[in-house]
């Protein structure tokens, strides 16, 4: 049970002025349970690969986009269970609130389910308190007048509302100060632990892809060009640099070291990991003791 | 010679909050022309309030904002004022109207009822300064997220403002778009014009020469962005700041006993640092 896409090509406006190819030749795996991270430039692919994962965009030929064995070719047939399979929280989800109340607004994807107002409820309330937002003060407030960070929480219940399997946020702490940031990167995390729900993440924040993800998609022009561990992708400094990327602050800083100090070890992401690498390099090295 | 933006004791609070609940609190701040000032903060801390306060877009209810000696109460100087200092927001897609680009940069010229000779030659301008010029004829929806927010910038500099109000102008944008439109408003620093630059990224703070920290309504900070990367780490959390990566990593090294007497801002200059110590 997982993502599988094979060998995907994808061109918008194909045969007009505008003619783009979005995919070129792209494979990609997101296994029950895991943390993707998918970075790449604007304009890279990113959006309409994952615009696949959930219907959005259907492929061109049979078995090239399929999810948990069914087949997004075959649309008519697979769609309903595909979008409650495959939540997607669009960049800057908050412009899609429009509810009078807190309450309708994250219910509002639950009209379908024929839900019992107590169940909706329920629902709902479980919704937020993964988001980190109390039910009984939310509830009635108007999702229009509170903050940034509060807003982009409430858009995100409005998908977890429908207990999906898969969650795929595009860029889903952009605009958001470092507070709200590292809050909403700990409910993305406890939403993979507690719910198992596979998380798909696009992001130009490589500092947070590094704190999060099992495994890094890097794609430019369309194609994927690196994939592994961060601490893999993440040691190929050079070639992110070429494609415009730029590293976690903490590799960075090691990767400059490295020129210099021989054989200490790049691989870290962590910024406190870092300093313990350079001390206990600058000790060998008999300087610190 | 007067400050350009001169604000004065403003208090601030939203039509739907009551009259406690500012959003701004008592603010005082002058910024000379010609200045490049960032305005950091947590969310809903006020920044974006301020900057909305320093081009008319809100009028204070305590207080008073002097733009260029204008008053912004005085309704006969919204205009003139608006026209001083332009705004460029998080999201361009929310100030683009037009379908191609030219019109899109044309569009405020041709509210001022300028001569269309003048407006030509003020788009033309516009594009040269932001690099669209191939552009020209372009849809904007078309356009990369970084070319967008360049769009958004021609469109302002169209209106020949003396000031440009940024609110987190790179927070959408991946590492290259981003490079691209801080090297323009760094060009556009050279050239004079007065730039205030909301953002929440603390490596682009460094580009200021002066930073205003906002923490619940009030500034808690105002000086130079180095000197305030060198407080201790309570004192910025206590500002909703959240260190970055580089300086929790040289705040673990000072613990272990490793002098750092100056401020280090750059992953380069840190390791140039070190590999001199040993």
């Amino acid at each position: 049970m997982s993502i599988n896409i094979n060998n995907l090509s994808f061109t918008y406006d194909k045969g007009l002025v505008f003619e783009k190819k979005a995919l070129r030749n792209v494979s990609f795996t997101a296994n029950p349970g895991e943390i993707i991270g998918i970075i790449g430039q604007t304009g890279s692919g990113k959006s309409t690969l994952i615009q696949h994962c959930n219907g959005l965009i259907s492929p061109t030929e049979p078995n090239q986009v399929m999810v948990d064995d069914l087949d997004l070719y075959h649309m008519k047939k697979t769609i309903s269970i595909i979008r409650k399979k495959v939540g997607l929280v669009f960049q800057y989800p908050e412009a899609q609130l429009f509810e009078e109340t807190v309450e309708k607004d994250v219910a509002f994807g639950l009209k379908h389910e024929k839900l019992s107002p107590e169940e909706s409820k329920k629902r709902v309330e479980t919704a937020l308190s993964i988001v980190g937002l109390a039910y009984e003060s939310y509830r009635d407030k108007s999702p229009l007048l509170l903050s940034g960070g509060e807003k982009r929480r409430i858009a995100l219940a409005g998908i977890i509302v429908m207990n999906p399997q898969y969650l795929i946020l595009d860029e889903p702490t952009a605009g958001l100060d470092p507070f709200a940031k590292k809050s909403l990167l700990e409910e993305i995390k406890r939403i993979n632990r507690l719910q198992n729900v596979t998380i798909i993440m696009v992001s130009h924040d490589m500092d947070e892809i590094a704190d999060l993800a099992d495994r890094i998609y890097v794609m430019d022009k369309g194609a994927v060009v690196l994939h592994g561990t961060p601490a893999e992708v993440f040691s190929q400094y050079d070639q992110l640099e070429a494609l415009g990327l730029s590293l976690p602050e903490t590799s960075r800083l090691l990767h400059y070291l490295s020129k210099t100090w021989k054989g200490i070890d790049i691989s870290v992401i962590d910024p406190l990991l870092g300093a313990d690498i350079i001390f206990k390099y600058m000790q060998e090295q008999g300087k610190w003791n | 010679m007067l400050p350009f933006i001169e604000v004065n004791q403003v208090s601030f609070h939203y039509p739907e909050s009551s009259e406690d609940q500012n959003a701004v609190q008592e603010i005082h701040l002058n910024i000379e022309s010609g200045e490049f000032l960032s305005i950091i903060g947590a969310n809903s801390s006020g920044k974006s309030t301020l900057g909305r306060l320093m081009n008319a877009l809100y009028i204070p209810q305590k207080g008073t904002v002097k733009v260029n000696g204008m008053l912004t109460s005085d309704l006969t100087c919204t205009i003139p004022i608006r026209k001083s200092v332009q705004m460029v927001f998080q999201n361009p897609d929310n100030q683009i109207v037009a379908t191609t680009v030219e019109e899109e940069i044309a569009f405020g010229p041709e509210n001022l009822q300028l001569s269309s000779g003048e407006i030509r030659q003020r788009v033309n301008e516009s594009l040269k300064l932001v690099d669209l010029e191939s552009y020209r004829l372009y849809p904007p929806h078309l356009l990369s997220g970084g070319q967008k927010q360049l769009l958004a910038i021609a469109s302002v500099l169209a209106m020949k403002p003396d000031c440009i109000i940024f609110d987190e102008p790179t927070s959408l944008l991946d590492p290259v778009n981003r490079r691209m439109v801080i090297k323009k408003i760094q060009e556009l620093d050279k050239i004079g014009i007065t730039i205030l630059y909301i953002t929440h990224r603390m490596d682009e703070v460094l580009l200021s020469k002066r930073s205003v920290v906002m923490n619940e309504g009030k500034i808690v900070y105002d000086g130079k962005p180095t000197d305030l990367f060198a407080l201790d780490q309570e004192k910025l959390i206590s500002f909703h700041l959240y260190p970055p990566d580089l300086i929790k990593t040289i705040e673990a090294l000072k613990k272990k006993g490793i002098p750092f007497p100056t401020p280090i801002t750059h992953a380069k200059e840190l390791a140039d640092y070190l590999c001199q110590l040993i």
